[in-house]
């Protein structure tokens, strides 16, 4: 969460209520997402099993355990960024905790990434136009679902990117890198047109 | 030539634009090329080596003659094609390669001395014996040979990159591409269909031939309007598809405002580059009409005679009023039906065959035409414009239009980027696709089928009617022999068949040395019109088949890229992107100067008024050794490493030893690559017992990491231990001098920070108000110093406070030049000295070398890595109280400054205000043993030199005594 002293690296840079050329029929929506809790979980090898089991039993998590995947509870969702590790993430409370009374040191370890990643959500009608100017990703719905997440980069920056809908991304993104990747959003958004929130 | 445009299309939207300055009206549509015919503009440019008066030859992308210059305001795009550049209000061109106009050019002198301007004149008159003579000449050369002038001002326009997946690429939006199209999307598949027109629909565009029942033009833009209709299906008009590269991508600029006008276009995108990546590919490229030789070939109004027909159908624009062809072959039949069809008269056909086909007999009939049979075309006569032709019987025809067809040259280049060998086919005496290296199908005119039935069928619309069409019953006829005028095989860089027939004598025999030799082929063209016949002569000339004397390979692009697409997006701000540190705002409002270190971009100096960078980092590094200054030194990198296993796995990759590193301590650590040279160095705490906290020099930290995951998943992967980055996550500063731990015991609570409860390498938390920091007692500057650390998004205000704190012992925040400074004088090593050619001895950090293995070992042992004459490190200081500049050679004596033999480098330097002099750390070949010694830095390029001393490189406080108070 951002304060007074908890600062976001775009502030003074991505001001609601900004917009160029919107149109909703073809425009994207721009907005940063406060975090206040990014752990990354790493499985030891072998356990991946037992780390799905325990999601399972405790997160009341349902669907398959397939790579890419994102899982959501109440609080927070968990994505599967790569082969045995796993970003927890929460925009309304601290998980570091939680996951570590969960989380046995045998099944897998944890590290504080909290203050690590600007988060941005693109969404709306010309969402897949601007992230296909950047990621070289095919966005297709069959080839990239809803819930899944996947590693990239954009502009010669990682990015971690959530699909939470058909025409709804969240970014992650190096924290020192936002202002560059916000630049290059608006850069290729703005032929079709952008309104921040 | 006198071109016109035909009274029934002259409903169109008019449009302005200006030629040579000179204002002309086309109508909406238009290219170039068809409103200059239209307005009976005969002469566009001057052809590349002798200067000759050059029209327009063709009606597409592989036109060699008529490139322009386009001018935006202030910018020029030379080399555009005026068959493909779509006019529009407020369009102005110019002819390139000509002075002072395309109707008097002072350099059509060199038409005159062409004898003497033969393949290879340049290399064998003006090489000389050395490099000089050429640079003398070169410049010359290259102004007067030219091809368009390019911009002095930065391009203004704007460009972005665009990742297109698919299930199938069609390339070309012919008939072919257009049917598969519809095949493909009737599957449901994704399809993208390219094509480099404004247009789609190919040789059908115009088309008044029937099929299905209605005329092709009409059939054509049914099939366009069912393909919208498909969600699965984009259309990408005005895109070439330049390069075919492996796993069936393609590179692709799509032309999205070059059509609009100036206001129309301002804010857009004006190119865009498209990477296109397919599951399936089909190629439907069409094929490209190619010339017969013959004398002065040249001139204008010398056209393909399929672009006469593109002319009259797609534009309605008739080249000139007396029209003769001229062909081995009976597409022209077609083409002159097109004509026929919209009452364009044909004064004569010059047929090479004996007899006529059934169809081309039809033609004849329906148009009451005149044709030579058994007849050739030597001469063409005529300045600036085509006056009449001379035929092989000596008869004289008037005329100012010749359309000529030699046949057919399947556009097989982006199968031939991606590695397929060219097959040469006597049926249509032309090379088609050879056997694929990739998932992809050749369809229609560039695998050979001319017949649009068959390029229909190929696509998959099998059951099309088509009626009356031609077969191409081509006569290989290519070359005319004649007595006068210069035959021009390649057009676009004056290659004559002479040319050729040199080469050969010269013993330039295989196709690749032809190409070079002569320049055929080359330039943005590619040769698309010349390469066959080109092939011909050489075959005549050796007396072997085509098939024997080979054909060179297509490499990207197939038609020219403007560099402003390639950049796509990133230019200007975009160009790189940069990482700011969480105090990144404050340095700026505080008057720092910013400098790049990587992506990161961090303070140097902070300049007050009036101060100089050298002014500032000498106040900034006095304020340090005198009271207290902070630096931001967030952008280190740094890396948890985490398990049971982590202190063994530290123990493997550092030279010092590890497995007793207590909790709440930090230890300095070396680590070499595997070939034993000093890789990179950096403090790592232990935070728990089974976390560890790693830190590595800015530059290094990602490949730090990689090196680290190397080992654990590849050379140890039974360790227990993860490595993870935490760079972003830690916002760091420095606090140094005497009064550091007097600042950070006013700011901090939560802990005690005497020297007993804080002692030198100790690592604490701590609170600074309400945020968590870690305190770690570390020294880069030799002064009682402490490392803060808290997370990111606390950093600026962590800064901010500290610096708040600081103030009753007037902190100054210092940037990298006081932080080099501070760390020359006490000789530590830093990037510059870390060049991954030293090693651990080398850097004098022998004293980290321990006892049990770890990673670089073994190889640190080989002769030459322990070589008493290795460049090892010192101190200089200078005796002449003046800069030394960093990347001087070390030579021993000064009679050797601009010749001798280097003993070493310098690596480092700076003003050192503690000593009072101009001090740097080096490299010297068996430095420790030169101590005292006076050597001379010298820098050739600048013509310096001065004497130096050698020292010891801890110039400062050698025994650490300052930072262990």
């Amino acid at each position: 969460m951002y304060n007074e002293i908890s600062i976001s690296p775009l502030q003074g840079v991505l001001n609601a209520g900004h917009e160029v050329s919107y149109d909703a029929e073809k425009s994207v929506d721009l907005k940063e997402l406060a975090v206040t809790s990014i752990v990354q979980i790493d499985c030891w090898h072998g356990k991946e099993a037992d780390l799905f089991a325990v999601f399972k039993e405790k997160l009341q998590i349902e669907g398959a355990m397939e790579n890419g995947s994102v899982w959501k509870t109440a609080d927070f969702f968990v994505m599967n960024t790569s082969p045995g590790s796993y970003m927890a993430v929460s925009y309304t409370v601290g998980i570091w905790d939680y996951l570590k009374d969960l989380i046995s040191d045998d099944i897998a370890v944890m590290t504080d990434l909290s203050h690590s990643r600007s988060v941005l959500s693109v969404s709306g009608a010309g969402v897949l136009d601007v992230l296909s100017k950047g990621m070289n990703i095919d966005l297709d719905e069959t080839v990239f679902p809803i819930n899944h997440v996947k590693q990239t980069s954009i502009a010669h920056m990682g990015v971690t990117c959530y699909r939470a809908d058909k025409d709804d991304f969240k970014l992650f993104v190096f924290r020192g890198f936002a202002q560059s990747f916000y630049q290059w959003l608006t850069h290729s958004a703005h032929d079709v047109g952008y309104r921040t929130s | 030539m006198s071109g016109y445009r035909l009274t029934s299309d002259t409903g169109a939207t008019p449009v302005s634009f200006k030629f040579n300055g000179k204002t002309y009206q086309g109508v909406q549509g238009d290219t170039l090329a068809s409103a200059l015919l239209a307005n009976g503009v005969t002469l566009v440019g001057r052809s590349f080596k002798y200067h000759r008066p050059r029209g327009i030859f063709s009606a597409g992308s592989e036109e060699p003659n008529a490139a322009v210059n386009v001018v935006r305001g202030d910018e020029l795009e030379p080399n555009t094609l005026a068959t493909t550049l779509e006019i529009y209000n407020g369009l102005e061109a110019k002819s390139q390669n000509c002075w002072p106009s395309v109707d008097f050019d002072v350099n059509a002198i060199n038409s005159l001395l062409s004898p003497i301007f033969v393949a290879g004149f340049y290399y064998k008159t003006f090489m000389g014996t050395s490099n000089k003579h050429w640079m003398f000449f070169e410049k010359h050369i290259r102004k007067a040979a030219g091809m368009g002038e390019a911009s002095v001002t930065a391009d203004s326009s704007r460009y972005e990159k665009q990742n297109v997946f698919c299930d199938v690429l069609i390339v070309g939006a012919g008939p072919a591409g257009i049917s598969a199209a519809l095949t493909q999307a009737a599957t449901g598949a994704r399809v993208v269909l390219a094509d480099e027109n404004a247009q789609m629909g190919g040789a059908l565009i115009g088309s008044t031939q029937e099929i299905a029942g209605q005329d092709g033009d009409g059939w054509v833009r049914e099939q366009l309007e069912k393909l919208k209709t498909f969600d699965n299906v984009k259309l990408l008009p005005r895109t070439t598809v330049y390069g075919y590269y492996d796993n069936n991508t393609f590179g692709a600029v799509e032309r999205v405002s070059d059509h609009l006008t100036t206001s129309e276009a301002k804010g857009k995108i004006r190119q865009r580059h498209l990477v296109l990546k397919s599951k399936k590919v089909i190629l439907a490229t069409g094929a490209l009409e190619r010339p017969i030789l013959f004398g002065d070939n040249d001139r204008p109004g010398v056209m393909l005679a399929s672009a006469v027909g593109k002319y009259v159908k797609r534009y309605g624009v008739v080249p000139g009023r007396e029209i003769v062809m001229f062909t081995n072959n009976d597409s022209i039949y077609q083409e002159i039906a097109e004509l026929g069809a919209r009452n364009v008269p044909i004064k004569a056909v010059v047929d090479l065959r004996d007899t006529l086909s059934d169809y081309a007999a039809a033609v004849k009939e329906k148009y009451n035409l005149r044709i030579y049979h058994n007849a050739a075309v030597v001469r063409a006569v005529g300045g600036k414009a085509l006056k009449s032709v001379i035929l092989n019987n000596g008869e004289t025809l008037t005329c100012d239009v010749l359309g000529v067809s030699g046949g057919w040259t399947p556009t097989i280049h982006l199968q031939s980027q991606q590695g397929d060998k060219p097959v040469y086919d006597e049926t249509i005496c032309s090379f088609l696709p050879g056997m694929g290296h990739q998932d992809y199908v050749s369809i229609g005119a560039c695998k050979g089928s001319f017949d649009l039935s068959a390029c229909l069928s190929e696509g998959g619309l099998a059951e099309v009617r088509v009626e009356d069409e031609p077969s191409l019953n081509i006569l290989p006829v290519f070359d005319i022999e004649t007595t006068k005028g210069k035959k021009f095989v390649d057009l676009q860089h004056d290659v004559k068949t002479s040319d050729i027939k040199l080469a050969k004598q010269e013993g330039f025999l295989s196709v690749e040395h032809l190409k070079r030799y002569t320049t055929l082929g080359m330039a943005n063209d590619q040769g698309k019109t010349a390469n066959v016949n080109a092939l011909v002569v050489m075959s005549k000339e050796r007396q072997l088949p085509i098939t024997e004397v080979g054909t060179t390979r297509f490499r990207p692009p197939y038609a020219p890229v403007s560099i402003g697409a390639l950049s796509g997006g990133e230019y200007g701000e975009h160009f790189r992107p940069t990482r700011r540190t969480p105090m990144h705002e404050w340095h700026l409002d505080h008057g720092a100067e910013m400098i790049n270190a990587g992506a990161w971009v961090r303070p140097r100096v902070y300049k007050k008024a009036g101060e100089t960078v050298t002014d500032a980092y000498i106040r900034e590094a006095a304020a340090v050794r005198e009271s207290v200054g902070m630096v931001d030194v967030t952008s280190l990198g740094k890396i948890e490493v985490i398990g049971p296993d982590a202190p063994e796995f530290l123990n493997r990759v550092y030279t010092n030893a590890w497995l007793k590193l207590p909790v709440g301590k930090a230890r300095y650590g070396v680590m070499l690559r595997e070939d034993g040279h000093v890789f990179d160095d950096g403090t790592t705490w232990r935070l728990e017992e089974n976390r560890f906290l790693m830190t590595t020099t800015t530059a290094n930290a990602a490949n730090v990491l990689t090196h680290l995951e190397f080992l654990l998943d590849v050379i140890w992967p039974e360790l227990k231990v993860k490595v993870v980055s935490v760079t972003e996550q830690w916002a760091g500063l420095a606090i140094a001098g005497p009064n550091s731990r007097a600042v950070l015991a006013k700011a901090l609570h939560d802990v005690d920070m005497s020297n007993e409860a804080f002692p030198f390498m100790a690592v604490q938390d701590a609170k600074l108000g309400d945020i968590p920091v870690k305190v770690a007692r570390l020294s880069f500057s030799g002064e009682l110093a402490y490392e803060v650390w808290c997370p990111s998004h606390y950093g600026y205000a962590m800064w901010d406070q500290l610096y708040q704190a600081g103030q009753d012992f007037n902190i100054t925040p210092y940037g990298t030049e006081a932080l080099g400074t501070l760390r020359i004088e006490k000789g530590h090593i830093s990037g510059p000295e870390l060049d991954g050619r030293t090693t651990v001895d080398d850097l004098d950090l022998g004293w980290a070398w321990g006892k049990k293995d770890f990673v670089g070992k073994p190889l640190a042992g080989r002769d030459g890595m322990v070589d008493e004459d290795r460049l090892k490190l010192v101190g200089l200081v200078s005796k002449e109280e003046k800069a030394i500049r960093p990347g001087s050679q070390i030579v021993l004596s000064n009679a050797e400054t601009t010749l001798g033999v280097s003993q070493g480098h310098v690596t480092s330097t700076t003003y050192s205000p503690a000593l009072g002099k101009y001090i740097a750390l080096a490299l010297v070949k068996n430095g420790r043993n030169k101590i005292g010694e006076t050597v001379y830095a010298t820098y050739p390029l600048k013509n310096e030199s001065q004497a130096v001393e050698i020292v010891k490189p801890h110039f400062f406080d050698p025994d650490g005594s300052r930072m262990h108070v």
